[in-house]
């Protein structure tokens, strides 16, 4: 008998069931993710109450997620059991017109993972090994800096993110005499946009 | 400034004076989602906390109690953002 777990299915519009359910099986293209935490999304209210992607019912959704590796596919390359991932959700067909000039969201028998397919309000959700992402840990980016500087700091930060925070940073990272260039738009006026 | 508005639903629509939009020469465009490496780049961003979404974060619910986050999260106007765990038996506040 497979492996079971909860997961949460909407089995018709409005009615969700906690249920066991099985492990979900993986090809040699997937992998098996242990689910830790997959936030709520308005799409999901809208699947639960069949405005979005009913004809998928029942299924389990939930695309925002993030888990760690319990089994990879032979396949997979560079992902580890053990390992924090995260995956794209989007399931494009990889061979029309669309996808073969790399422009995914456009093609016609697009899916998404936890949209269309089973997703992860459950304890485990699997994903194809491309469309996973690993999560690495968090680095102090001036301590980074400064590391491969020798502690002098850069030559030239480019600023991008333009809010307060990100311009203290870039403003710690340049070396003394070094130039912060800056660009983007800044979203409020007391931040700078130059 | 910009002002991006975004609200759509299956079987919602929307109205709108042609001259406004002619006369303003006004753009609308459509979004689905991220896809590929836009996963890389915003992983990155946190990493090197260029973006803190932290201060959206509201609570971590477990399993059990999805369909009521649900609800809570449309009547709610507290609410931000609400996560599931299937490893927690009681809901962690986050930002209290």
């Amino acid at each position: 008998m497979s492996k079971m777990m909860r997961a949460q299915v909407i089995e018709k519009p409005g009615k969700m069931v906690l249920k066991q359910v099985p492990v979900p099986l993986i090809s040699d293209d997937e992998i098996l993710i242990k689910v830790k935490v997959c936030g709520i999304c308005g799409t999901d209210g809208k699947i639960f109450s069949g405005e979005y992607a009913a004809e998928y019912l029942p299924m389990t959704s939930g695309h925002e997620f993030w888990g760690v590796v319990e089994k990879a596919g032979k396949n997979a390359q560079g992902l580890k059991v053990g390992e924090r991932v995260s995956a794209d959700i989007c399931l494009p067909c990889g061979s029309c017109y669309f996808c073969r000039r790399g422009e995914g969201l456009l093609c016609k028998t697009f899916t998404q993972l936890g949209i269309h397919t089973d997703g992860a309000f459950a304890e485990y959700v699997k994903a194809p090994w491309k469309n996973c992402y690993k999560i690495p840990d968090e680095v102090d980016i001036i301590e980074e800096v400064m590391k491969i500087t020798d502690g002098i700091g850069a030559d030239y930060v480019l600023e991008a993110v333009g809010k307060t925070e990100t311009y203290e940073q870039a403003f710690k990272m340049v070396r003394r005499g070094g130039v912060v260039e800056a660009f983007g738009v800044g979203r409020q006026r007391k931040n700078g946009s130059i | 400034m910009l002002k991006p508005l975004v609200w759509v639903g299956k079987g919602k629509t929307a109205q709108f004076e042609p001259f406004e939009f002619v006369l303003g020469e006004k753009k609308v465009r459509g979004s689905c989602a991220g896809i590929g490496n836009d996963w890389g780049e915003v992983i990155n961003l946190l990493r090197y906390k260029r973006i803190d979404p932290k201060p959206m974060f509201s609570q971590v619910v477990p399993l059990e109690d999805l369909e009521d986050a649900l609800n809570e999260q449309k009547t709610d106007k507290n609410i931000v953002k609400m996560f599931v765990s299937p490893e927690i038996d009681k809901r962690i506040n986050i930002n209290d």
